[in-house]
Protein backbone atom coordinates (compact mmCIF):
# COMPACT_ATOMS: atom_id res chain seq x y z
CA UNK A 1 0.00 0.00 0.00
CA UNK A 2 2.57 2.44 0.98
CA UNK A 3 4.82 1.19 -1.76
CA UNK A 4 2.18 2.26 -4.13
CA UNK A 5 1.77 5.60 -2.38
CA UNK A 6 5.37 6.18 -2.79
CA UNK A 7 5.58 5.62 -6.48
CA UNK A 8 2.17 7.08 -6.95
CA UNK A 9 3.84 10.24 -5.32
CA UNK A 10 7.43 10.13 -7.20
CA UNK A 11 5.92 9.97 -10.53
CA UNK A 12 3.67 13.51 -9.59
CA UNK A 13 7.22 14.48 -8.64
CA UNK A 14 8.37 13.64 -12.15
CA UNK A 15 5.15 14.90 -13.84
CA UNK A 16 5.47 18.47 -11.92
CA UNK A 17 9.35 18.53 -12.65
CA UNK A 18 8.20 17.80 -15.75
CA UNK A 19 5.94 20.38 -16.91
CA UNK A 20 8.70 22.82 -15.23
CA UNK A 21 10.92 22.07 -17.89
CA UNK A 22 8.29 21.85 -20.60
CA UNK A 23 7.47 25.27 -19.51
CA UNK A 24 10.49 26.44 -19.15
CA UNK A 25 11.78 25.71 -22.22
CA UNK A 26 9.21 26.89 -23.98
CA UNK A 27 9.99 30.27 -22.68
CA UNK A 28 13.75 29.76 -22.94
CA UNK A 29 13.13 29.22 -27.09
CA UNK A 30 13.93 32.36 -29.52
CA UNK A 31 11.31 31.31 -31.90
CA UNK A 32 10.80 33.26 -34.79
CA UNK A 33 8.61 35.62 -34.56
CA UNK A 34 6.98 35.52 -38.11
CA UNK A 35 8.21 34.81 -41.59
CA UNK A 36 8.61 37.63 -44.36
CA UNK A 37 7.51 35.42 -47.21
CA UNK A 38 9.77 36.90 -49.82
CA UNK A 39 12.84 35.22 -50.63
CA UNK A 40 11.63 31.58 -49.85
CA UNK A 41 10.28 33.11 -46.55
CA UNK A 42 12.38 35.32 -44.01
CA UNK A 43 12.52 33.66 -40.80
CA UNK A 44 12.12 37.21 -38.23
CA UNK A 45 13.31 36.34 -34.52
CA UNK A 46 11.61 36.97 -31.60
CA UNK A 47 14.88 39.39 -30.57
CA UNK A 48 14.36 40.92 -33.78
CA UNK A 49 10.27 41.59 -33.38
CA UNK A 50 11.45 43.10 -29.83
CA UNK A 51 14.02 45.31 -30.99
CA UNK A 52 12.06 47.29 -33.26
CA UNK A 53 9.23 47.77 -30.52
CA UNK A 54 12.16 48.72 -28.64
CA UNK A 55 13.33 51.03 -31.17
CA UNK A 56 10.00 52.29 -31.54
CA UNK A 57 9.40 52.83 -27.93
CA UNK A 58 12.65 54.62 -27.93
CA UNK A 59 11.96 57.04 -31.13
CA UNK A 60 8.59 57.90 -29.79
CA UNK A 61 9.57 58.62 -26.14
CA UNK A 62 12.68 60.92 -27.73
CA UNK A 63 9.71 62.41 -29.39
CA UNK A 64 7.60 62.61 -27.17
CA UNK A 65 10.36 64.31 -24.50
CA UNK A 66 11.74 66.58 -27.20
CA UNK A 67 8.53 68.33 -27.96
CA UNK A 68 8.49 72.12 -27.25
CA UNK A 69 12.02 72.47 -25.95
CA UNK A 70 12.70 76.14 -24.96
CA UNK A 71 15.62 77.75 -24.80
CA UNK A 72 14.86 80.29 -22.13
CA UNK A 73 12.71 79.41 -19.24
CA UNK A 74 13.02 75.20 -19.34
CA UNK A 75 10.04 73.32 -17.55
CA UNK A 76 11.31 70.57 -14.88
CA UNK A 77 10.66 67.90 -17.56
CA UNK A 78 13.26 69.52 -19.64
CA UNK A 79 15.16 70.34 -16.75
CA UNK A 80 15.83 67.00 -16.04
CA UNK A 81 15.75 65.67 -19.58
CA UNK A 82 18.67 67.79 -20.38
CA UNK A 83 20.20 66.45 -17.06
CA UNK A 84 19.52 62.96 -18.64
CA UNK A 85 21.34 63.30 -21.35
CA UNK A 86 23.98 65.36 -21.28
CA UNK A 87 25.10 63.14 -17.78
CA UNK A 88 25.09 59.72 -19.52
CA UNK A 89 27.10 62.00 -22.55
CA UNK A 90 29.77 63.13 -19.35
CA UNK A 91 29.72 59.29 -18.40
CA UNK A 92 30.43 57.77 -21.32
CA UNK A 93 32.46 60.48 -23.03
CA UNK A 94 34.55 60.20 -18.99
CA UNK A 95 35.29 56.37 -20.06
CA UNK A 96 36.18 56.46 -23.77
CA UNK A 97 39.15 60.23 -23.08
CA UNK A 98 39.10 62.91 -25.10
CA UNK A 99 40.48 61.31 -28.29
CA UNK A 100 37.26 59.26 -27.86
CA UNK A 101 34.83 61.33 -28.20
CA UNK A 102 33.36 60.61 -31.63
CA UNK A 103 32.43 57.38 -30.41
CA UNK A 104 30.01 58.68 -27.73
CA UNK A 105 26.59 58.65 -29.45
CA UNK A 106 26.78 55.10 -30.61
CA UNK A 107 27.80 54.10 -27.24
CA UNK A 108 25.12 56.44 -25.88
CA UNK A 109 22.45 54.33 -28.13
CA UNK A 110 23.82 50.90 -27.47
CA UNK A 111 23.95 51.93 -23.80
CA UNK A 112 19.78 52.86 -23.98
CA UNK A 113 18.97 50.05 -26.04
CA UNK A 114 20.80 47.07 -23.84
CA UNK A 115 19.53 48.91 -21.02
CA UNK A 116 15.81 49.21 -22.22
CA UNK A 117 16.08 45.28 -23.64
CA UNK A 118 17.25 44.19 -20.34
CA UNK A 119 14.23 45.62 -18.52
CA UNK A 120 11.79 44.88 -21.53
CA UNK A 121 11.35 40.95 -19.60
CA UNK A 122 8.99 43.53 -16.82
CA UNK A 123 6.72 44.30 -19.42
CA UNK A 124 6.09 40.82 -20.78
CA UNK A 125 8.76 40.35 -23.54
CA UNK A 126 11.44 38.29 -23.97
CA UNK A 127 14.47 40.54 -23.52
CA UNK A 128 16.54 40.55 -26.55
CA UNK A 129 19.77 40.34 -24.93
CA UNK A 130 18.55 36.75 -24.06
CA UNK A 131 18.86 35.80 -27.74
CA UNK A 132 22.69 35.11 -28.63
CA UNK A 133 22.55 36.41 -32.01
CA UNK A 134 22.11 40.04 -30.26
CA UNK A 135 24.42 39.98 -27.87
CA UNK A 136 27.21 38.78 -30.49
CA UNK A 137 26.08 41.32 -32.63
CA UNK A 138 26.61 43.73 -30.51
CA UNK A 139 29.34 42.29 -29.38
CA UNK A 140 30.83 41.95 -33.47
CA UNK A 141 30.08 45.57 -33.58
CA UNK A 142 32.13 46.83 -30.65
CA UNK A 143 35.15 45.07 -31.91
CA UNK A 144 34.81 46.58 -34.84
CA UNK A 145 34.28 50.13 -33.57
CA UNK A 146 37.21 49.06 -31.38
CA UNK A 147 39.19 48.19 -33.62
CA UNK A 148 37.96 51.10 -36.72
CA UNK A 149 39.24 53.87 -33.82
CA UNK A 150 42.75 52.10 -33.58
CA UNK A 151 43.51 52.27 -37.09
CA UNK A 152 41.44 56.10 -36.66
CA UNK A 153 43.25 57.03 -34.13
CA UNK A 154 46.55 55.85 -35.37
CA UNK A 155 46.78 55.04 -39.24
CA UNK A 156 46.99 51.53 -40.39
CA UNK A 157 50.42 51.18 -39.54
CA UNK A 158 50.36 52.17 -36.22
CA UNK A 159 47.43 49.80 -35.81
CA UNK A 160 49.54 47.07 -36.84
CA UNK A 161 52.58 48.02 -35.06
CA UNK A 162 50.07 48.48 -32.30
CA UNK A 163 49.66 44.41 -31.81
CA UNK A 164 53.19 44.14 -31.25
CA UNK A 165 53.23 46.60 -28.19
CA UNK A 166 54.46 47.00 -25.66
CA UNK A 167 56.89 43.92 -26.20
CA UNK A 168 56.85 41.56 -29.27
CA UNK A 169 56.41 38.66 -27.33
CA UNK A 170 52.56 40.24 -27.02
CA UNK A 171 51.80 39.93 -30.45
CA UNK A 172 49.56 36.02 -30.11
CA UNK A 173 48.02 37.39 -26.87
CA UNK A 174 46.83 41.00 -28.95
CA UNK A 175 45.78 38.88 -31.91
CA UNK A 176 43.83 36.78 -29.36
CA UNK A 177 42.18 39.60 -27.87
CA UNK A 178 40.60 40.54 -31.29
CA UNK A 179 38.49 37.00 -30.42
CA UNK A 180 38.49 36.80 -26.91
CA UNK A 181 37.24 40.87 -26.56
CA UNK A 182 34.06 40.47 -28.30
CA UNK A 183 33.79 36.65 -26.82
CA UNK A 184 33.69 37.56 -23.45
CA UNK A 185 31.51 40.49 -24.26
CA UNK A 186 28.70 38.98 -25.56
CA UNK A 187 28.90 36.28 -23.32
CA UNK A 188 28.69 37.97 -19.81
CA UNK A 189 26.13 39.81 -21.03
CA UNK A 190 24.43 36.90 -22.40
CA UNK A 191 25.20 34.50 -19.32
CA UNK A 192 23.48 37.14 -17.22
CA UNK A 193 20.37 37.88 -18.91
CA UNK A 194 19.89 34.11 -19.32
CA UNK A 195 20.61 33.55 -16.45
CA UNK A 196 18.11 36.17 -14.46
CA UNK A 197 15.79 35.33 -16.78
CA UNK A 198 15.49 31.70 -15.92
CA UNK A 199 15.66 31.96 -12.66
CA UNK A 200 12.65 34.59 -13.14
CA UNK A 201 11.05 32.46 -14.86
CA UNK A 202 11.48 29.30 -12.51
CA UNK A 203 10.26 31.54 -9.44
CA UNK A 204 7.19 32.47 -11.50
CA UNK A 205 6.45 29.11 -12.08
CA UNK A 206 6.43 27.86 -8.29
CA UNK A 207 5.08 31.52 -6.71
CA UNK A 208 3.24 33.57 -9.22
CA UNK A 209 2.37 36.53 -7.23
CA UNK A 210 4.20 39.64 -5.35
CA UNK A 211 7.25 37.34 -5.14
CA UNK A 212 8.49 37.58 -8.78
CA UNK A 213 8.15 41.35 -8.15
CA UNK A 214 10.73 41.69 -5.27
CA UNK A 215 13.38 39.40 -7.18
CA UNK A 216 12.56 41.18 -10.40
CA UNK A 217 13.86 44.28 -8.51
CA UNK A 218 16.97 42.94 -8.83
CA UNK A 219 17.05 40.57 -11.84
CA UNK A 220 15.78 42.40 -13.85
CA UNK A 221 16.56 46.42 -13.24
CA UNK A 222 19.28 46.10 -11.73
CA UNK A 223 21.35 43.97 -13.22
CA UNK A 224 19.84 44.31 -16.09
CA UNK A 225 21.08 48.00 -16.37
CA UNK A 226 24.54 46.93 -14.35
CA UNK A 227 24.92 44.64 -17.44
CA UNK A 228 24.60 47.73 -19.86
CA UNK A 229 26.65 49.74 -18.09
CA UNK A 230 29.23 47.23 -18.21
CA UNK A 231 29.52 46.91 -21.50
CA UNK A 232 29.41 49.89 -22.92
CA UNK A 233 32.11 50.66 -20.11
CA UNK A 234 34.27 47.72 -21.59
CA UNK A 235 33.55 48.44 -24.50
CA UNK A 236 34.65 52.30 -24.07
CA UNK A 237 37.57 51.42 -21.88
CA UNK A 238 38.71 48.97 -25.05
CA UNK A 239 38.15 52.00 -27.44
CA UNK A 240 40.45 54.59 -25.00
CA UNK A 241 42.88 51.88 -25.17
CA UNK A 242 43.19 51.52 -28.62
CA UNK A 243 43.02 55.46 -29.58
CA UNK A 244 45.59 56.50 -26.96
CA UNK A 245 48.99 56.97 -29.20
CA UNK A 246 51.76 55.66 -26.62
CA UNK A 247 55.44 56.93 -28.39
CA UNK B 1 17.99 29.42 -27.04
CA UNK B 2 21.77 29.10 -28.51
CA UNK B 3 20.84 29.03 -32.00
CA UNK B 4 22.94 31.31 -33.87
CA UNK B 5 20.71 32.32 -37.19
CA UNK B 6 22.94 34.97 -39.10
CA UNK B 7 20.53 36.77 -41.03
CA UNK B 8 18.94 38.00 -37.70
CA UNK B 9 22.21 38.87 -37.09
CA UNK B 10 22.73 40.99 -39.68
CA UNK B 11 18.96 42.28 -39.15
CA UNK B 12 20.30 43.38 -35.52
CA UNK B 13 23.02 45.32 -36.89
CA UNK B 14 21.48 46.97 -39.19
CA UNK B 15 19.09 48.29 -36.55
CA UNK B 16 21.01 49.34 -34.32
CA UNK B 17 22.84 51.63 -36.86
CA UNK B 18 19.32 52.42 -38.05
CA UNK B 19 18.53 53.03 -33.78
CA UNK B 20 21.66 55.26 -33.73
CA UNK B 21 20.46 57.48 -36.35
CA UNK B 22 17.25 57.81 -35.43
CA UNK B 23 18.18 58.75 -31.66
CA UNK B 24 20.87 61.29 -32.57
CA UNK B 25 18.05 62.78 -35.15
CA UNK B 26 15.27 62.89 -32.27
CA UNK B 27 16.77 62.99 -29.00
CA UNK B 28 20.86 63.82 -28.74
CA UNK B 29 20.71 66.42 -31.64
CA UNK B 30 17.46 68.73 -30.40
CA UNK B 31 18.75 68.25 -26.52
CA UNK B 32 22.28 69.35 -27.40
CA UNK B 33 21.07 72.27 -29.77
CA UNK B 34 19.13 73.46 -26.91
CA UNK B 35 21.87 73.30 -24.47
CA UNK B 36 23.84 75.00 -27.05
CA UNK B 37 21.52 77.62 -27.96
CA UNK B 38 21.08 78.48 -24.61
CA UNK B 39 25.05 78.71 -23.63
CA UNK B 40 25.28 81.62 -26.80
CA UNK B 41 21.69 83.43 -25.29
CA UNK B 42 24.15 83.58 -22.23
CA UNK B 43 27.02 84.23 -23.62
CA UNK B 44 25.63 87.14 -25.54
CA UNK B 45 24.27 87.98 -22.53
CA UNK B 46 26.95 88.69 -20.94
CA UNK B 47 28.96 90.51 -23.06
CA UNK B 48 26.12 92.47 -23.40
CA UNK B 49 26.13 93.47 -19.79
CA UNK B 50 29.82 94.14 -19.84
CA UNK B 51 29.25 96.11 -22.99
CA UNK B 52 26.58 98.09 -20.67
CA UNK B 53 28.48 98.18 -18.33
CA UNK B 54 31.74 99.54 -19.84
CA UNK B 55 29.27 102.03 -21.38
CA UNK B 56 27.77 103.20 -17.53
CA UNK B 57 31.17 103.54 -16.45
CA UNK B 58 31.97 106.39 -19.40
CA UNK B 59 28.90 108.13 -18.66
CA UNK B 60 29.63 108.25 -15.09
CA UNK B 61 33.39 109.65 -15.55
CA UNK B 62 31.15 111.89 -17.61
CA UNK B 63 29.08 113.13 -15.43
CA UNK B 64 31.31 113.27 -12.71
CA UNK B 65 33.63 115.47 -15.18
CA UNK B 66 30.57 117.79 -15.83
CA UNK B 67 29.39 118.28 -12.24
CA UNK B 68 33.30 119.12 -10.98
CA UNK B 69 33.27 121.86 -14.04
CA UNK B 70 29.70 123.02 -12.94
CA UNK B 71 31.38 123.34 -9.36
CA UNK B 72 33.99 125.23 -10.66
CA UNK B 73 31.80 127.89 -12.37
CA UNK B 74 29.42 128.22 -9.12
CA UNK B 75 32.54 128.97 -6.57
CA UNK B 76 33.72 131.44 -9.92
CA UNK B 77 30.16 132.87 -9.87
CA UNK B 78 30.19 133.09 -6.34
CA UNK B 79 32.95 135.13 -6.64
CA UNK B 80 32.01 137.16 -8.91
CA UNK B 81 28.55 137.71 -7.43
CA UNK B 82 30.26 139.04 -4.22
CA UNK B 83 32.52 141.34 -6.05
CA UNK B 84 29.53 142.96 -7.76
CA UNK B 85 27.85 143.33 -4.54
CA UNK B 86 30.60 144.63 -2.59
CA UNK B 87 31.15 146.94 -5.47
CA UNK B 88 27.25 147.86 -5.53
CA UNK B 89 27.62 148.11 -1.71
CA UNK B 90 30.06 150.63 -2.18
CA UNK B 91 28.25 152.50 -4.84
CA UNK B 92 25.28 152.54 -2.96
CA UNK B 93 26.54 153.86 0.17
CA UNK B 94 28.74 156.43 -1.15
CA UNK B 95 25.59 157.65 -3.05
CA UNK B 96 23.82 157.82 -0.02
CA UNK B 97 26.75 159.54 2.08
CA UNK B 98 26.63 162.19 -0.71
CA UNK B 99 23.69 162.56 -0.92
CA UNK B 100 22.88 163.25 2.73
CA UNK B 101 25.43 165.42 2.42
CA UNK B 102 23.54 167.48 -0.01
CA UNK B 103 20.05 167.30 2.07
CA UNK B 104 22.23 168.50 5.31
CA UNK B 105 23.78 171.38 3.33
CA UNK B 106 20.59 172.49 1.84
CA UNK B 107 19.10 172.32 5.20
CA UNK B 108 21.76 174.51 6.76
CA UNK B 109 21.27 176.65 4.08
CA UNK B 110 17.75 176.92 5.07
CA UNK B 111 17.91 177.40 8.38
CA UNK B 112 21.09 180.13 7.57
CA UNK B 113 17.96 181.70 5.31
CA UNK B 114 15.42 181.34 7.47
CA UNK B 115 17.83 183.18 10.32
CA UNK B 116 18.74 185.62 7.88
CA UNK B 117 15.20 186.89 7.38
CA UNK B 118 14.19 186.26 11.20
CA UNK B 119 16.99 189.10 12.00
CA UNK B 120 15.73 190.59 8.90
CA UNK B 121 12.06 190.70 10.73
CA UNK B 122 13.53 191.73 13.53
CA UNK B 123 14.99 194.44 12.47
CA UNK B 124 12.15 195.68 10.85
CA UNK B 125 10.18 195.46 14.16
CA UNK B 126 13.03 197.43 15.99
CA UNK B 127 12.86 199.98 13.60
CA UNK B 128 9.19 200.48 14.21
CA UNK B 129 9.59 200.35 17.44
CA UNK B 130 11.88 203.03 17.87
CA UNK B 131 9.73 205.31 15.63
CA UNK B 132 6.92 204.48 17.84
CA UNK B 133 9.05 205.34 20.77
CA UNK B 134 10.25 208.48 19.28
CA UNK B 135 6.71 209.03 18.43
CA UNK B 136 5.56 208.97 21.90
CA UNK B 137 8.91 211.09 23.26
CA UNK B 138 7.31 213.38 21.28
CA UNK B 139 4.02 213.27 21.80
CA UNK B 140 4.48 213.14 25.59
CA UNK B 141 6.80 215.59 26.11
CA UNK B 142 7.56 214.42 29.29
CA UNK B 143 10.46 214.63 31.69
CA UNK B 144 13.60 213.00 32.61
CA UNK B 145 11.18 210.57 34.27
CA UNK B 146 9.32 209.32 31.47
CA UNK B 147 11.84 209.33 29.47
CA UNK B 148 13.80 206.49 31.43
CA UNK B 149 10.87 204.73 31.39
CA UNK B 150 10.43 204.49 27.59
CA UNK B 151 13.51 203.51 27.64
CA UNK B 152 13.08 200.69 29.78
CA UNK B 153 9.86 200.20 27.86
CA UNK B 154 11.78 200.10 24.68
CA UNK B 155 14.20 197.54 26.43
CA UNK B 156 11.60 195.10 27.32
CA UNK B 157 10.42 194.91 24.18
CA UNK B 158 12.83 194.20 22.62
CA UNK B 159 14.25 192.22 24.84
CA UNK B 160 10.45 189.91 24.54
CA UNK B 161 10.97 189.94 20.95
CA UNK B 162 14.85 188.59 21.29
CA UNK B 163 13.25 185.75 23.19
CA UNK B 164 10.14 184.66 21.37
CA UNK B 165 12.83 184.81 18.17
CA UNK B 166 15.54 182.97 19.48
CA UNK B 167 13.06 180.43 20.46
Amino acid sequence: MSIIATIKKSKRGCDITEKLTQALMEELNCETAFTIPIFGGIGIGESVAVTWIIMAVLVLVSILVTRNLKVENPGKGQLLLETAVTGLQNMVSGMTGEEGKRYVPYLMTVLLYIGMANIFGLFGFKPPTKDLTVTVALAVMSIILIEYAGIHAKGTKGWVKSFAQPVAIMTPFNILELVIRPLSLCMRLFGNVLGAFVIMELIKQVVPAVVPVVFSLYFDIFDGLIQAYVFVFLTSLFIKEAVEVND
Amino acid sequence: MLNLSPLNLLITVVNLLVLLVLMRKFLYKPVLEIIAKRQKLIDGQFSQADTAKKEAEQLKKQYEACIAEAEDGKAAAVIEAKTRAHAEYDRIISEAEKKAGAILAEAKKAGQEEKDRALREAGGEITKLAVAAAAKIVADQAGEESDHRIYDEFLKKAGEMSETDSR
